[in-house]
This record gives C-alpha cells, structure tokens and sequence, in this order.
C-alpha cells in the first residue's frame, strides 16, 4: 500500500480566490492511501517545498500528488523537491487546479467539487506511478550555425571565442546577409560595411568556425546532443583554393553585364561568372548555371572565356554537387527574412514603372559600391530626381497583406531622408507617407527629431495607388492630421515593404521539425522567456527567422541564441526524459506500424528479433505509437493503460 | 614596463562571472551561464531577486501571468549549484582587468541569519510594529501660543461661541485685534472649533478682508473705482506709494501702514477717496504728504 501525500497550493489567490483550498485539503486527507494532505500559499516558493520535504520524512511518504498549476510551470520544480525529499520524481504526479478549475469557472462550489474530482484521480494514479530512471547522453560539443547574416556571424563568433568548433553553413556565395546589402544603419548612421566586414573577416580566419558557403541544409537526423545534419554543397566551378579572387573570370564572361545582379537588387548587372560583391567572404568567384552558356548549352565560343582568362586555372566545369554530413550538438538557425514581393501589390505600380523601387534598391543606389557607384539616378533615365516619395507600411499592418509591423521601415526611411539630404542636396523635395512613425529604440525618437529638420513633407495616411505618368509618378495621399487631400507628383517612389519569412520557410520548418507561428516566422518556445529557443531540444533561433527586427535586436539575440547552445555544448552529458514510449516484447508482433507513425525517426524495427524498439534519445513520448499499436505492445512511461483508466475510473 | 604587458597578457582567468542585477536580464544571464559550467555572483541590492517583473500582473501579447512564467526562474537561480546570491548588497569598488576583476561588496545587514531563516514567517507574524502604522502623535495646537494671546482668542471664542459656525466672526475678531491672522492662532481655531486646518486656511484665503501677513497700524485703501479713476487716484496711488516706498499689498517697515486699493468704496462724489482704517479723506495728489503727516501726528498726540 503506498504512502502518498496531497499538498494543494492557494497560488496567492489565483486558485485560493475560486477554489475551498481548506476543504480541498480536508477531503483529499480521507482518500484512499493518503497519510498527509496540507494546504499552502506558494507551494512553489522554499518554504513549501520545505514543507513537502518535511512532509515525506516525516510521513515516509513514497507517493507526491501536487494540486496546483499546469505541470508546465512548475513540474520540474516539485519533481527536484521530492527528489531531495527522497521519493523517486517520477512518483509525482501534479493536479492541475489553477487552469482546470480556478480560471476555468466562476463558481466556487462547482469549481471545488471539480478540483476534487481531479485530485481523487491523481491520487489514483499516483498509485500506480512507477520508479524512473533518467538515462544519459554524450554530448557532441561542437555547433551548427545556419544562415550567415548579422545573426549567424554573431552567434558563431559568440560560440567560437568560447571554444566551440562552429559549422557555418550559408546559401549564397558570401557570408553577410541582408546587412551587407545596406549603406549606412540607423540611429547612428555608422556605414554598414564598415562595421560588418571586420565581423566577416574573423569568421573567414577564426580557428574555429568552418565557413560552408553556397551550401544548404538537405536533412537532419539525431537529437539534442547529437544532430547529424546533411548539407548539400552546390557547385561552384571554382576550385576555392586556388582562386584568388581577381575577378578575371567575371571580367572575360561573355555574358558580362547582362545578368542582373542578385545582391544589387537587381538594379546592377553581373555574367555568368561573377564576383558576389566587393567584400565578399570568401572572395572567390563562382559560375552560375542556371546563365552560363557552357553550362547550359554545352558551348561558350570556342573554349569558355572565364576559363581562358583565369591563370590559376581555378576555373573547373566538372565539380559535382556533394553532400556531406556534419555531427553538431545544438543548432542555431539564423535564416532571415525576405522583403514582401511588391510586385503583388498592384496599386503600388511596383510592375509598371521602373521608378517605383523598394528600401532594398535604393540602398544599393546609395551605397557607393552599388550600380551607381553611389549616385542616386532614376532608374528610367538615369536622371536625378527632383521629388522622391516613400510609401511605409507596403502591405504592413494590413488585414490583406501582413498583419505584423515591420519594425524597420519608419527607422530605415527616415535614416533616407538624411542620406539623400545629404547627397542631393537642399532643393529636392522628398514626401514620406507614413502610417504612424514607431521609434521605439534607444535614440530612435532622438533621431526623428533630427530628421523632421530635415524638410521632409510628413503626410499621414496610406496612397491608395500610384499611378504610372510616365515621365513621373502621381500619388493622391489624405493626410488625416490636416483632413486634406494632397496629390503629389514625384519622380521615384520608394516602397519600404513589409519583412516576411523566406519562400522555403515552410519546408525547412518541416526538415527541421520547427514550428511555424501564425505569420510563418519560426516559433519560439516562449515569447518573454524562452525567445531563442525552440520546441525543438538543442535547435535554437535568432535573427529575423523569428520575426521582424533591427540589427541592434538580432545582434542582442545571436548572442542569446549563442549563450542557450554553449549550456548543452559545455556539458559532457545529458540527461534524458525516462517518461518515453517502450515495448512489451512479449506482446509485439512487429507490424511496424509505430516505426511509420513516429514523428521523431525513434521507432526502429528489429529486423532480426522482428520487435519494435525504442531510441531513448529521440522519442519525445508524444504517445503515437502508443495509439497506433493495434497489440497494446507500445507503452507509455507512466501513463499506461492500467495507470489511466484507474485514474478515469476514480474520477467517474 | 615588463610588468605592464605582463599585466595586459595575464591568462590566469577565473572560471567565475559577476552578475549586477537580479531583475529577469541578470536572473537569464546567470542560469545560462551557470548552466554552461561557470560560476556565477548575482548581486542584487533589494532583499530578493526578482527585479520590476514579479510586480507585474500578466505580460504582453501572451497574457501569461509574470509571476507564474518568472517563479520556476527564481526557483531555479536560488537552487542552482553554481549561483551565488548576494541579495541586499551594493558595488562598492571594481580593480583588475577583463579576466581578472576583483569586485568589492557591500553586503548591508539584513539582521538575520540567511544561512538559518527558512522563510517560516514567524518573525513576520510577531513583529510589534506590524499592521500599526506609525502615526504621528497628534499635535496640540495651544501649545503653539503664548500665555496672553491665548487669553485673547480663547475670549474671543467665548464670545462667539465654540462651534463650527463661528468661524467667521471669530476670524473677523482676530483680524481686528492682531491686524492679520497668526497661523499658529488659525491652528488653534480649527482644534477649538472642530473644523479641519485646511478648510479654516480656504476661508482664510478667500476673504481679501483677512490677511496672512501682518499689517501696519493704519490700512490706506486708495479706491481705484472709476469715478475716483478719472479724478486722479492713480496718480494718488503713486504719490502714497513713492512717499511711504510700498507696493499695494505692502507693509510699511516701521509698521504704521498698509497700503491696499479697492475697486469701490461708494463715496464716488467725493473722490479720489482714501480709507484710512475706517475714516473716509478726499486726497488731492498734492496733499498727500499733508494727509500722511497729519495721521502720523494724530498718533503721536494720542501717544
């Protein structure tokens, strides 16, 4: 017979306010195969957990039942308690009292009777709960960081200064992401370069991290500790040693300027064989086959041009896509986001013209190493604009399009104002419509101050179209602090749009078995708390993957994100749930039907003893197979059939 | 020299972090650190960690109650082996360099033993001073008098009778013996007469016929009513003003007089019209030193 104890918790008042915690206390003390009940204000604070440790020495307890909130907030809590009390942790069971019963109902006398009901049923189970062991795991200690922008540099240096060997796989040719794509950043309107490319160069020479650049994530298998991750290395036709990035080959491509350049926005051209940009890391040129014409149609004038005009002969056609598999034992994902296609958003008239460009654009036409080499012409007939209007919020914070706030766009326009300004001088008129201006930041508001003197036209109120004139654009904007209508004839239209998750984000949420949240951004576990975290063991985010922010923001949160991976990657050993799925060898006939319904690959089938087994590492005990076992072979730790219907014959 | 650099390049590093600050930053700091092997101070100068987030109710966007979601960190950081927690403590100096900081603490007493007090709350219960806020003991406002002006207003207040109604014949009595209300008489009425000091202070203030300041032997009210407007008392004003060197509203330093304007005193034929005290002269500009001079030598022969 065992010897359990009922401790129920008030909360505050959370569920004293709701709940008869003192007859709760009463009537759980007459349950079968109780000994001890008693009653506290914060049973999650160190006086009562005293008091439950206290409890079992002095009652030789060897069962807990905890009344009190979700088993979310504090089982582990309670299970550490009893644990140093000297009752095995999983011989506790916790009643949910708060979320099922005091917040649930606003009557006292039925919510009482309720919580009742729930601790008879736990009481009932804690019967039957079994002793567990938590098993161990080897730690992998080194890390994997994808996507190598702002954040993936950052967390990778964060990792690699502490010691930890780094893979950091990216994409596109170059490290650097979107930052490397931007002029000057706000509030301090440091050139985005300048503070960029040291941080790129010491991931190029830093010991530690190995750069896996023009390569993608393909599969991953394992768990917190130990993720084998498959990354697909797409061909360069470069042989990376041996070029030196003297961009011989880009200057002798037959198809030399006619290719629009992906990192310029497409507002700059590039060949076939090209350079990704300046600063690239690595500096080394590369091949793309989608355009070259020996790759594609097998001839390019008599023997390929880049081929002759290299003198390193780096240039190689016959590199193949590999795959290779790298062992990693946390994960940081740092993939990105992309700006909103505004090509969708008709009444913009980003399709018609080519004067209306986005944020991303014009911040190539102002870098001085973009197309223009810095000078702001129109893209129709490279003339300086005499007007320039920004459109803010394109498809942010609208039912239709985005929900969300981009967070950037008022910062990022107004830091425009102040770069254009500078570079056309006093005489251009430039018109920002705006939805309201959000400066948020620490010296954001300061810096909008300083820009309002900056004669920018401020209207509030959202364009409802953009009309196409031809030699210069018309936008009819209502202005709702001043109730007039304004129409504005200009000759670029800047969109600053909204920031959306990468088109495959879907796909490699489901590769790496992350969850999506409602504006497709990868989920983190806990909005306050846990924000770099993931449902995911040993799989962490950070940078605008998980959701619209500034540079100053992602930075804060690749360190995060580096600082959550050094606590698995420091430890030798892990320590793993017991409370997962395992066999009754007895009974299985091994039908393989949990082996196809596993979501975490942690069912094997034997094919010598034709018996299903169990990876302890992997199964996250989500009870599958559990339902799909047509032999009742598949159990459950702690939640067996026997457990579960005593505990719902108690409650009924 | 060689020292200097030596000092620079040291590479004996301690294993262990300062954390300054248990708000929830110093708390995630801590347990990530702590979870990564290292040994981790928080220093917090208020008794408990916690920070500003245990005083709020829910957070935002998730409506996740903040103690609920901030408690199994508190739990934690309080429990973990290798966090020390220096509550009720300030920064007092910092030396050293990245890598080797020696940190001075100044641990305020807290007048319990932390190593034995386990939470119980006894003390909390049988604390004297517990639930009895210290109010201040109530002041008796007589004492504030003197021996004959307590004799005058309690008279005073004899003859009025001692009830709330009183106030403004008791108040008047005053004004016309000490020419403007002590305050430490106003305090005494209102203990006498049971009406608050402040609503005592509101009558006071409302009456221009009340002062708070004290006032001259003699009260000049020059009118500034229309009629005594057009026949010359502002240039009256100036002259009294020039000649006893006051501003209306003032007192005069040998307190003989103060100087006041009124708006009318109904005596318009025979204006401009100064009120002395209750005595009604019609003063020309030019007769102003006569009229002055005449009141001063009234006084010296009643003297």
């Amino acid at each position: 017979m065992r010897r359990i104890g009922v401790f129920v918790c008030h909360c505050g008042i959370n569920i004293a306010q709701n709940v008869d915690v003192e007859a709760l206390t009463k009537y759980a003390s007459h349950l079968n195969g109780v000994v001890v009940s008693k009653n506290y204000k914060y049973m999650c604070s160190d006086v009562g957990a005293n008091l439950i440790k206290d409890a079992i020495k002095e009652h030789k307890l060897d069962g807990v039942v905890v009344a009190s909130c979700s088993p979310r907030m504090h089982e582990h809590t309670f299970r550490q308690v009893v644990t140093d009390g000297g009752v095995n942790p999983y011989r506790l069971e916790i009643v949910n009292i708060r979320e099922h019963c005091s917040w649930a109902h606003n009557d006292r006398q039925k919510a009482t009777e309720k919580a009742k009901s729930l601790i008879r049923s736990g009481v009932a189970k804690a019967k039957l709960l079994e002793p567990l062991q938590s098993s161990t795991i080897k730690v992998n200690p080194d890390a994997m960081v994808i996507g190598a922008g702002i954040a993936g540099i950052q967390a990778s240096l964060d990792l690699a200064n502490e010691g930890f060997k780094v893979y950091l796989i990216e994409k596109e040719p170059s490290i650097g992401g979107r930052m490397s794509q931007l002029d000057k950043t706000f509030p301090t309107l440091d050139c985005s370069s300048c503070i960029l490319t040291p941080k790129m160069m010491e991931v190029a020479n830093h010991p530690n991290i190995t750069l896996h650049t023009y390569s993608e994530v393909s599969g991953i298998e394992g768990s917190i500790g130990n993720y084998t991750v498959k990354i697909k290395k797409k061909p360069r036709y470069v042989d990376l040693s041996k070029c030196t990035g003297c961009s011989d080959c880009a200057t002798a491509c037959r198809l030399k300027g006619r290719i629009p350049n992906e990192f310029d926005m497409g507002m700059g051209k590039r060949g076939a064989a090209y350079m990704p940009f300046p600063q690239a890391v690595p500096l080394k040129a590369l091949i793309d086959d989608k355009t070259c014409l020996f790759l594609t149609r097998g001839k390019c004038g008599d023997k390929p041009a880049c081929a002759e005009a290299c003198q390193q002969k780096a240039i190689n056609f016959e590199q193949k896509e590999e795959t290779i598999d790298l062992k990693v034992g946390a994960i940081i994902i740092a993939t990105g986001y992309d700006p909103l296609n505004t090509e969708k958003l008709y009444e913009y008239g980003y399709a018609l013209s080519p004067d209306v460009i986005t944020t991303l654009e014009l911040e190539r036409l102002i870098s001085s190493s973009g197309p223009t080499k810095g000078e702001i012409l129109r893209p129709s007939d490279q003339q300086k604009p005499k007007s320039i209007t920004f459109i803010l919020c394109v498809g942010s914070r609208d039912e239709t399009q985005c929900t969300w706030c981009c967070r950037i766009g008022c910062m990022s326009a107004l830091k425009h104002v102040y770069l254009l300004r500078e570079k056309l001088g006093e005489d251009v008129e430039i018109n920002i419509c705006y939805t309201d201006i959000r400066s948020y930041g620490k010296g954001y508001e300061e810096f909008y101050r300083k820009i309002r003197g900056h004669k920018a036209n401020m209207f509030r109120g959202r364009p409802s179209e953009v009309r196409n004139m031809g030699a210069y654009q018309k936008v009819d904007i209502f202005d709702t602090t001043t109730n007039k209508l304004f129409e504005i004839k200009t000759d670029l239209i800047v969109l600053v749009p909204e920031l959306v998750p990468r088109p495959d984000a879907a796909d490699f949420a489901r590769l790496m078995h992350l969850t999506q949240s409602g504006d497709g951004f990868f989920l983190e576990a806990h909005p306050k708390l846990r924000p770099m975290d993931t449902f995911v063991n040993g799989i962490f985010i950070a940078g605008c993957c998980q959701g619209p922010k500034d540079i100053q923001d992602t930075v804060s949160q690749a360190s995060g994100a580096a600082s959550r991976a050094a606590c698995i990657l420091s430890k030798k050993e892990l320590q793993i749930d017991p409370l997962i799925a395992s066999v009754d060898e007895e009974v299985c006939t091994g039908c393989g039907l949990c082996v196809e319904v596993c979501p975490y690959e942690a069912r094997i089938l034997n094919e010598k003893t034709k018996i299903a087994e169990v990876n302890g590492a992997l199964c996250m005990g989500c009870g599958a197979c559990i339902v799909a076992c047509p032999s009742n072979a598949s159990i459950h730790k702690n939640f067996t059939k026997k457990q579960l219907l005593n505990m719902i014959d108690d409650i009924m | 020299m060689s020292n200097e650099k030596k000092s620079l390049t040291s590479t004996t590093k301690h294993g262990s972090v300062l954390v300054i600050g248990g708000g929830i930053a110093g708390i995630q700091s801590a347990l990530d650190l702590a979870d990564s092997g290292f040994k981790v101070y928080l220093v917090e100068s208020k008794p408990s960690i916690g920070g500003v987030m245990p005083q709020l109710d829910k957070t935002f966007p998730t409506n996740d109650c903040a103690m609920c979601i901030l408690a199994p960190k508190l739990v934690a950081t309080g429990r973990h082996p290798n966090i020390q927690l220096v509550t009720y403590s300030d920064l007092k100096k910092i030396e050293g360099e990245s890598g080797n900081f020696l940190v001075t603490i100044n641990k305020r007493a807290r007048s319990v033993d932390e190593s034995l007090c386990n939470g119980c709350g006894l003390c909390v219960e049988n604390c004297l001073v517990r639930f009895k806020p210290q109010k201040p003991t109530k002041h008796d406002a007589k004492k504030d008098l003197a021996k004959n002006d307590l004799e005058i207003v309690d008279k005073i207040i004899t003859t009025y009778g001692k009830e709330p109604a009183s106030l403004i014949p008791v108040m008047q009595a005053i004004n016309e013996h000490y020419k403007y209300l002590p305050k430490n008489i106003l305090a005494y009425i209102a203990q006498e007469l049971e009406i608050p000091f402040s609503q005592v202070y509101h009558v006071a203030t409302f009456y221009t016929s009340f002062s708070l300041k004290p006032r001259g032997k003699h009260t000049l009210r020059v009118c500034m009513g229309t009629a005594c407007h057009v026949r010359g008392s502002p240039r009256v004003l100036d002259e009294i003003k020039r000649h006893l060197k006051i501003e209306p509203g003032e007192t005069t330093e040998d307190g003989l007089f103060t100087l006041e304007t009124v708006n009318c005193l109904g005596a318009c034929a025979l204006g401009p019209v100064v009120v002395v005290d209750d005595e009604y002269y019609p003063v020309s500009p030019s007769k102003v030193e006569d009229f002055l001079k005449k009141i001063t030598k009234e006084d010296e022969l009643i003297a």
